[in-house]
């Protein structure tokens, strides 16, 4: 089964990279594939809980829809350890599914089933 | 005789704003100069590297550079969606139910996709490189 | 593990499969674990990084770094990411170069982008490769070397 990682480095909203980079996710696993979303950096926010109406809001779609989306169908959405202890987030405060890594074995990870790589 | 093999690039970030289309464009050509298939896929604001009529004075001419590659056999698909959005093809039908992709606007041989068209690009190449996000 | 030369690993995979052998019907120990062996083989991988910016933190330079291991993985520079291959250059990107550098690893930057950035040879540290066709290099290695390749 081909696999994919892809790392999102930067945070939902202020530029696209996270919702386009999900998108991408999405269109792989909902054919059958396994992925890997790999968050980093500033891109630990787009796994936050209770993006409340981002469409109404700021006229951008949710993020949080499209991480539940590809968690449903199979996906694996990982967030570095220390990136949300930096940034004062929990588990608790992390969509339901997400999971978290320390960084060294998030970066294993990667390089082990980092057939292709995609970076946004 | 070097193994044939294909390599499908995401370009992600609009031209002129950095380097990524220049890098992109140099890498593509000298992979099909050296005997391997190449697939571009133009994605979110690089889209725009799509446009015809491109005269960039000062800066690297990527309108010119993606018809040489075309010319040269990369396939270069852009992402429907975000050619839409972006006001490059309508988004409707034709007459006769099927997308509409014509456009004045698009570089002769730019193919439209959705991602689904992306994902087979990824899954049938040997090696996936991205470009631009920043 | 990781800071092992290729032909190190080699060799604890061979004494690690010799091992199976002697041992066979007694409990196998954490070093003849089948998982042991499998990713000591997988260590081989050749990765290769090309990078073409300079990395926003201290979290990315760390995280870009990791994936150039040891001899035979390469690091190709391209764009703003030239700049940290300076000898003098003490931004968080710095360990990127240098830690390949260190690793034995190939370390290319490329001579178009150092040449238009007033960047001069002497100034670089000691065992990074000029390369006028970094595009070309880059494409062989990551088609007839590498398993593992990404784009920054």
């Amino acid at each position: 089964m081909p696999k994919l990682v892809i790392e999102i480095i930067h945070g939902p909203y202020g530029r696209e990279n996270a919702y386009a980079g999900l998108f991408i996710a999405m269109g792989w696993v909902a054919v059958g594939n396994e992925v890997i979303v790999a968050l980093h950096s500033d891109g630990v926010y787009a796994a936050r809980r209770g993006q409340k109406d981002p469409m109404k809001e700021i006229s951008l779609p949710s993020v949080e829809k499209q991480v539940m989306d590809i968690i449903e169908e199979g996906g694996r959405v990982i967030v570095d350890r220390t990136c949300i202890e930096v940034r004062g987030l929990d588990k608790e405060m992390l969509i339901k599914g997400v999971e978290v890594l320390d960084g060294d074995d998030l970066v294993e990870l990667v390089y082990q089933e980092g057939e292709r790589v995609l970076t946004l | 005789m070097v193994e044939k093999k294909t390599l499908t690039i995401m370009l992600a970030s609009a031209p002129f704003g950095n380097q990524y289309a220049d890098h992109m464009c140099r890498v593509a050509t000298r992979a099909l100069e050296k005997g391997h298939a190449v697939e571009i896929f133009l994605y979110g604001d690089a889209v725009h590297a799509q446009m015809n009529n491109q005269s960039p004075k000062l800066f690297f001419p990527v309108g010119e550079k993606l018809k040489e590659l075309i010319a040269k056999g990369a396939k270069v698909y852009s992402c429907e969606i975000c050619s839409v959005a972006r006001g490059y093809i309508s988004g409707q039908l034709t007459a006769d139910g099927k997308k509409d992709y014509s456009s004045t606007k698009v570089l002769d041989g730019v193919q439209f996709t959705t991602i689904f068209g992306f994902v087979e690009s990824l899954a049938r190449a040997d090696k996936v490189l991205s470009f631009g996000g920043g | 593990m990781h800071q092992c030369s290729p032909e190190r690993r080699i060799r604890i995979a061979y004494q690690v499969v010799m091992q199976l052998e002697f041992e066979e019907g007694k409990t196998q120990s954490v070093y003849t674990k089948p998982s042991t062996i499998i990713s000591t083989l997988v260590d081989l991988m050749k990765s290769c990084v090309l990078l073409m910016k300079l990395p926003g933190t201290e979290g990315e330079s760390w995280r870009i770094g990791e994936a150039v291991r040891a001899k035979g993985d390469s690091l190709f520079l391209l764009g703003d990411a030239v700049a940290i291959c300076r000898r003098e250059y003490r931004g968080h990107a710095s360990s990127i170069a240098s830690g390949a550098l260190s690793k034995d690893a190939k370390v290319c930057a490329s001579a178009r982008d150092l040449r238009a950035r007033g960047i001069e040879a002497s100034e670089l540290l000691e065992g990074i490769k000029i390369v006028e066709d970094i595009e070309g290099d880059f494409i062989d290695v990551m088609m007839d070397q590498a398993e593992r390749v990404v784009a920054w």
